[in-house]
């Protein structure tokens, strides 16, 4: 792989809840402009060290995070960084689509209101770019109006994404975004995706292989809370260095 | 063997029947109460009206409780005073108590979930706890001269009675809306935060808008209450069945005229009856508060 500037680098990560350590010390970076796959079996750290890429850990109780991450160059966790700024720069997709019992409109365009935007037309034309981009514009262009939760899982969660786009991100993180749908949604998310990465930097969780080797550049594997290997996605899941990562790729575990 | 099984009444069955008949019966018992006690009400409140040929109209719109008959057996009677009182009382209250309320149920439910549930909770079931003639106490004994000292007059009236009630329907406000903030689910915290919401823009924008009806109707089971609300009242209130000219002016509410007169008339006399008719308004307006938070409720299901 053609290593490219790097938008998102982390050093030697370490999370703990409470006393129990579950991530023990990750390093890796995040070329702009790819998609990066986690993978690993359930419960290896994958989430919580997401989660760390965009400060939503400082939300649960207990949790200490110590090394270093840098977002363009800057430290993430430096004394005088805007958290609320940082999470719309990095946007985050969870697993369970949950939009706001609001309508489709308000979803999307909720991030930008609290930035406070008021311009009614500038609104309408954030609305459309990220419904067009998160593809989902001409399913719902005759329901804008309608609840967001009246959707299928899958375009509910194809409006969440239209919610993140609309904060005008740099990266988007999701969270194993196509779990809860059926193949067919996870589809139009993956080709989403796959649209998307020319202008945004990607990281994806998923317990999907096929899904991991489809749509990313970059895989990394995680087992345990440590980092076992990680390189271009052809190298990785043609001929993994780490025998641990064969027998995942071979479903002997996970 | 196999249809034998099939046709044979188990016990399960006996006992599924004795169930469900038990709960016909309750519900039965219930219903009848409640029929009776509208129709009690009813019958004895129309009689001013049937009987004693007062005019409804005239009922509802002065505001002289005159129970004495003229010389052709008519009585020129008005509730207009106390229906006054009573909704600028309720109103005065659940407009002091509601802010507070709020404040309180967002303080304990997002800002400090621990010290509320461990402290300021404890404390607000204590206050719905207490009996309303303490709060009446309390109001007659330090209330009423901080009142009359302040603002002249007796101390009586409609501030003092709406200070009282305030106190009274903070606790059930305040902990009805803990329960609707607590209902939002914490997955819309979660996207708001990711979506880039400051604290206060997730507590106002995203749990406040979504629990609004609830919050709502927390209030206005607050106004309920405070509405039906006789003992405390009548201890501050002067009872004095006049038009309100102030805040600190003597006066009566439906509730308090009703404590206060019900022992003192004869049955099936005029001044019995109507305070039969006051009961009847009451149990209208809270019939009213029903439907307005049935409204809401179905409003809420369907969103
Ligand atoms: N909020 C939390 N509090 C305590 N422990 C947690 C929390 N979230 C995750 N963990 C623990 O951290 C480990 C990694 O979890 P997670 O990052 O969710 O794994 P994955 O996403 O790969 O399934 C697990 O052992 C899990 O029990
Ligand atoms: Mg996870």
């Amino acid at each position: 792989m053609i290593m490219t500037e790097n938008s998102l680098t982390t050093k030697d990560v370490k999370v703990s809840y409470g006393k129990y350590e579950s991530l023990h010390g990750v390093t890796l970076a995040f070329p702009k402009n790819k998609i990066t796959a986690l993978m690993g079996p359930s419960g290896c750290g994958k989430s919580t060290f997401l989660r760390c890429l965009n400060r939503s850990n400082d939300l649960l109780p207990d949790v200490t995070v110590s090394g270093e991450i840098e977002f363009e160059q800057q430290d993430i966790y430096g004394p005088k960084v805007n958290v609320v700024a940082l999470r719309t720069q990095i946007g985050m997709v969870y697993q369970q689509p949950t939009p706001f019992p609001f309508s489709i409109y308000e979803n999307v365009i909720f991030s930008q209101r609290m930035m406070g935007m008021r311009e009614r037309r500038q609104a309408d034309e954030i609305v459309e770019r990220s419904l067009r981009q998160a593809a989902i514009w001409d399913e719902v262009k005759d329901r804008l109006h309608r609840s967001a939760q009246s959707l299928s899982g899958g375009q509910q969660q194809r409006v969440c994404l239209a919610s993140v786009l609309a904060g005008a991100p740099e990266v988007i993180l999701l969270d194993e975004p196509t779990s809860a749908l059926d193949p067919i949604a996870s589809a139009k998310i993956e080709t989403t995706l796959l649209a998307l990465k020319d202008s945004y930097t990607i990281v994806i969780v998923t317990h999907n292989l096929q899904q991991a080797s489809r749509i990313s550049d970059q895989t990394a594997f995680l087992l345990n809370g440590n980092l076992i290997e990680a390189g271009a996605t052809k190298e990785i899941f043609m001929k993994p260095r780490e025998q641990a990562t064969s027998d995942y790729l071979n479903g002997k575990f996970g | 063997m196999k249809e034998d099984k099939l046709f044979a009444r188990s016990k399960e069955i006996r006992q599924d029947n004795w169930g469900r008949l038990l709960c016909y019966i309750s519900v039965t018992i219930l219903l009848l109460l409640v029929v009776t006690i509208v129709y009690f009400i009813s019958s004895k409140g129309l009689q001013t009206f049937t009987k004693n040929h007062v005019n409804v109209w005239s009922f509802l719109t002065t505001a002289d409780w005159n129970t004495s008959l003229d010389a052709h057996g008519h009585a020129d009677i008005g509730a207009l005073a106390l229906i006054t009182t009573s909704f600028s009382t309720t109103m005065l209250a659940a407009a002091m108590a509601t802010p507070l309320a709020f404040v309180i149920a967002i303080y304990v439910v997002a800002l400090k979930p621990k010290f509320g549930q461990r402290f300021v909770q404890p404390v607000i079931e204590l206050l719905l706890g207490i009996p309303s003639v303490v709060y009446g106490f309390i109001g007659l004994t330090v209330l009423v001269p901080i009142i009359r000292g302040r603002f002249g007059g007796t101390g009586f009236g409609i501030l003092a009675g709406a200070l009282i009630l305030a106190l009274m329907i903070l606790p059930t406000i305040t902990s009805l809306s803990i329960e609707s903030l607590r209902s939002v689910d914490p997955s819309y915290q979660k996207f708001a935060y990711t979506l880039g919401c400051t604290h206060w823009q997730m507590i106002y924008h995203v749990m406040l808008r979504i629990s609004a009806k609830k919050l709502m109707i927390a209030v206005i089971y607050g106004i309920a209450r405070a509405f039906g609300e006789a003992l405390a009242v009548q201890m501050v209130i002067g009872n004095t069945v006049q038009m309100p000219t102030s805040l600190v002016s003597p006066t009566a509410t439906l509730t308090s005229k009703l404590t206060t007169d019900i022992g003192n008339t004869i049955d099936g006399t005029l001044p019995n009856n109507a305070l039969w008719t006051l009961a009847l308004i009451l149990l209208l307006i809270s019939l009213a508060f029903n439907l307005i938070v049935k409204g809401f409720t179905r409003g809420g299901e369907a969103k």
